[in-house]
């Protein structure tokens, strides 16, 4: 009886959660992440993933030449240390927000700019969860969001 | 019990990721585990949907902002006509205008040329109603557009805002081609800007390269565009778009990379470069017919 109670309770959310957990990961990014792009102008794309712990992610990003570039990694907290690398094509690693193990202080955006229209890679990287009380993954929203700046780069509204 | 539970929650979570990831796609993400051999179907099968979600094509907002970077003047007679929004009767149609539509606001808003932009909002809003997306700019984000249609940084953040509403309503409304098309529509619409640069300046090399530097967004477009290829609304847009890929295919850019120079100050690191273009006048007017043919058949009335 009292699986048939969870296997409902389940079978309900199955079809619940994805909306609540798209609408969720966007609300997130819009509060927590946007105002850190500033002064950068996002890209307007939505760019926004549950990510379950020690999950790696990769994506092929292009940025255009003579534009400054602000990217932001933005993670719930429940998911931890996240890390993230920028690579070139060749795979060279080009920055990083952890520099070794013991580095306690992760960065999350990372500003450059580039003369001509190239392409670099993202890496993305959630710890395993250690010392867990229970076997259940956890999983958060990670945006990856770009930001560009423009001539007058955005200072806000009236 | 436990092991019942277990299953239920990473089926939900499963289930979770699959949508918010969605089926938007790019051709640009790869699985790179270090240990995918041993890596469960399972957390292949996540780690490529959360892939999914990126892809990279320009925004019309940036495409808008590197056009005037060209140093092109302004010139309202390369637009759509925002009379005709109301025009649009099919989804397609509607979709790809949005995002047409959405580029020419940007490119409005960069020239700071306010009158046009309330032009090209209103159109944006007609064409977000009829794809029952209206919420992406409501009465609230409308009224700070206008009390702010004045202010060019402040309306190229609302219009960037506009953009993540209508993407994100989309998506989570489960339209995922809806948005890859409007995409598209952003996208060509830039490029038809661009190619309408050349009458401008037909020699310009920041033109020039700023089209033939267009070649990788359009590849990542087709694969974003291939995701949906099941949908009969993709269909002709996606053959357009592989068929001018096929004309790109004849561009080469050939990237010379350079030493990365942080500035101390702002912390800002250069990476440099510079592109060696390889595109003779024949191709390029190729590419400057094949895009107004296809930008055309976009904004023809049903």
């Amino acid at each position: 009886m009292e699986m048939k109670k969870i296997l409902h309770i389940g079978l309900l959310f199955l079809f619940l959660v994805p909306t609540i957990a798209q609408a969720q990961c966007r609300s997130h990014a819009k509060r927590q992440c946007l105002p850190a792009l500033a002064p950068y102008i996002h890209s307007g794309q939505l760019t926004t993933a549950t990510m379950f712990e020690g999950d790696e992610a990769e994506v092929i990003l292009t940025f255009n030449g003579g534009q400054e570039y602000r990217i932001l990694m933005c993670a719930e907290e429940m998911l931890g240390d996240v890390e993230f690398r920028i690579l070139d094509m060749d795979r060279n690693v080009l920055y990083k927000n952890r520099e070794d193990e013991n580095d306690e202080t992760l960065e999350r955006m990372f500003d450059f700019k580039v003369g001509a229209t190239q392409q670099f890679i993202i890496q993305i990287e959630v710890p395993k969860a250690e010392d867990k009380m229970h076997d259940i993954e956890i999983m958060g929203c990670i945006s990856l969001m770009v930001g560009f700046k423009s001539e007058t780069s955005a200072q806000g509204e009236e | 019990m436990s092991r019942t539970l277990h299953l239920l929650l990473s089926g939900i979570a499963l289930f979770g990721l699959w949508s918010c990831s969605g089926e938007e796609s790019s051709d640009t993400l790869d699985a790179t585990n270090p240990t995918n051999d041993t890596l469960s179907v399972e957390v292949l099968d996540r780690i490529t949907k959360t892939q999914k979600i990126f892809y990279s094509i320009p925004s019309p907002i940036e495409m808008a902002t590197l056009l005037k970077k060209t140093g092109a003047r302004y010139d309202y007679t390369y637009l759509n006509d925002p009379v005709s929004s109301d025009a649009f009767n099919t989804t397609t149609k509607q979709a790809l205008n949005l995002g047409i539509y959405g580029a020419d606001l940007s490119y409005t808003s960069i020239y700071n040329e306010s009158g046009e932009s309330i032009l090209y909002m209103k159109a944006t809003r007609t064409l977000a109603d009829k794809l029952n997306v209206s919420a992406a700019i409501d009465d609230r984000l409308a009224e700070r557009i206008e009390q702010n249609i004045e202010i060019q940084d402040s309306m190229i953040t609302l219009i960037s805002e506009v953009y993540w509403n209508l993407d994100g309503y989309l998506k989570e409304g489960d339209r995922n081609y809806i948005s890859a098309l409007m995409v598209a529509g952003g996208w060509t619409e830039g490029l038809y800007l661009t190619t309408r640069l050349l009458d401008q300046s037909p020699q310009s090399p920041e033109v020039r390269t700023h089209l033939a530097e267009q070649k990788q967004a359009l590849k990542n477009l087709v694969s974003l565009l291939e995701q949906y290829e099941s949908e009969k609304n993709i269909a002709v847009t996606l053959s357009d778009m592989r068929s001018l890929d096929t004309i790109f295919d004849q561009v080469e850019v050939n990237l010379q990379a350079s030493t990365p120079i942080k500035d101390p100050e702002t912390g800002v690191t250069d990476f440099g470069g510079s592109n060696e273009i390889v595109m003779t006048d024949e191709v390029l007017n190729q590419i400057r017919v094949k895009t107004e043919e296809i930008r055309g058949r976009m904004i023809q009335q049903n």
